[in-house]
């Protein structure tokens, strides 16, 4: 791959990103967010200069290699909202861990009920945990990293999609819980998105997605076989 | 850039995302070595958690990185997003039923984790 090529892809998603953002500030709906409009302004480019993706995905190494220091950079956030937190330490603890198991119970149920192929279901158990770990966790269950990967994105994209409104739709008022439930469904895009509630949801974005990745990269590995 | 309406060389940025990226390395190095079962990232936050709560780090010192990964992160997930595209052949035999499982269990973690949070009365607390 040529210096010029690797350039012009992460141009690309630099532009496409751009003009998402651009986008959804004159049409500003969840749908139009550029979670979609940008990834579908990079597909539609790699069609036309029939660019295969593997191609991309080596240009767009360097934009990868940055996830490691934007969680690094929660601690932030976590800390300014730490002493909030250790006021609601046990029920917060209660609240992630009866979210990450039905997340993981209802993947592995589910895929058993619809007949997905078991490599395609080990896939999917990870895919509340942050994607490096959601990664890492389906190696060692027996299914596929990537479309591991891909399933996590997807995880987060639907959290931030439809969480708001499920939420208010549940009747959920306190902006703290909203926040936890938020990272516990929709890891790092989930945490992010329950910034724009404050800072102390913010910070339980934050618990939320850290502890739901801890639980699934430390217990779904042990737990699995027992249950499957 | 501006904080606490002290205007911020542009710079300023880069040195953070380095700090934090020697961070990220730093946690990775000590989970290689000694073989923990944590993952590298969770571990570099630990850290840097550490290292703010004993004041050795200022919380200012990374605001503007903060704030920017935060406000960006979509970009970074941008590459990984695309790679839908390999899905294809696993789209066409199983699409609707991966497509439904995941909208499912995640409205299934959302209702679980606000529903508990109901039953022990965490409601209201703000």
């Amino acid at each position: 791959m040529s210096v010029g090529q690797t350039l012009s892809l992460l141009v690309l998603t630099l532009l496409s990103y751009w003009a998402g953002c651009r986008l959804h500030r004159c049409v500003p709906h969840v749908l139009m967010s550029p979670v979609f409009t940008s990834t579908l302004l990079v597909i539609g480019a790699l069609y036309l200069t029939h660019t295969d993706y593997q191609t991309y995905q080596v240009a767009n190494q360097p934009l990868s290699w940055l996830l490691g220091p934007a969680q690094v950079a929660m601690a932030l956030p976590l800390f300014k909202g730490w002493t909030l937190l250790k006021k609601h330490v046990s029920s917060v603890l209660t609240v992630v861990f009866a979210g990450t198991s039905s997340g993981v119970l209802t993947a592995a149920l589910a895929g058993k009920l619809l007949h997905l192929s078991s490599e395609t279901t080990l896939s999917l158990i990870p895919k509340s945990a942050t994607t490096p770990i959601a990664m890492v966790t389906s190696q060692s269950l027996g299914g596929t990293p990537e479309l591991t990967a891909i399933f996590a994105v997807l995880t987060g994209i639907i959290g931030v999609a439809a969480g708001p409104v499920f939420l208010r739709w549940m009747g959920v008022q306190s902006r703290l819980l909203k926040g936890l439930a938020l990272g516990t469904a929709g890891q790092m895009l989930g945490a992010a998105r329950a910034s724009k509630w404050g800072d102390a949801a913010a910070a339980m974005g934050i618990v939320g997605m850290s502890l739901t990745a801890m639980l699934i990269g430390l217990v779904t590995p042990y737990l699995l076989p027992i249950l499957l | 850039m501006r904080v606490n309406g002290k205007k911020l060389p542009g710079w300023f940025v880069a040195v953070e995302i380095l700090i934090l990226f020697l961070l990220f390395l730093m946690g990775d190095a000590i989970v290689r070595l000694l073989h923990l079962p944590v993952p590298p990232a969770l571990l570099g936050m630990g850290i840097l958690f550490f290292l703010l709560a004993t004041g050795i780090v200022q919380p200012h010192r990374l605001e503007v990185s903060s704030r920017f990964f935060v406000r960006h992160l979509v970009l970074l997930l941008l590459p990984a997003i695309v790679g839908v595209v390999r899905l294809g052949s696993v789209l066409e035999k199983e699409g609707w039923k991966l497509g439904f499982i995941l909208v499912i269990s995640t409205l299934a973690v959302l209702l679980s984790t606000a529903g508990i949070a109901r039953l022990t009365k965490k409601e209201g607390d703000e």
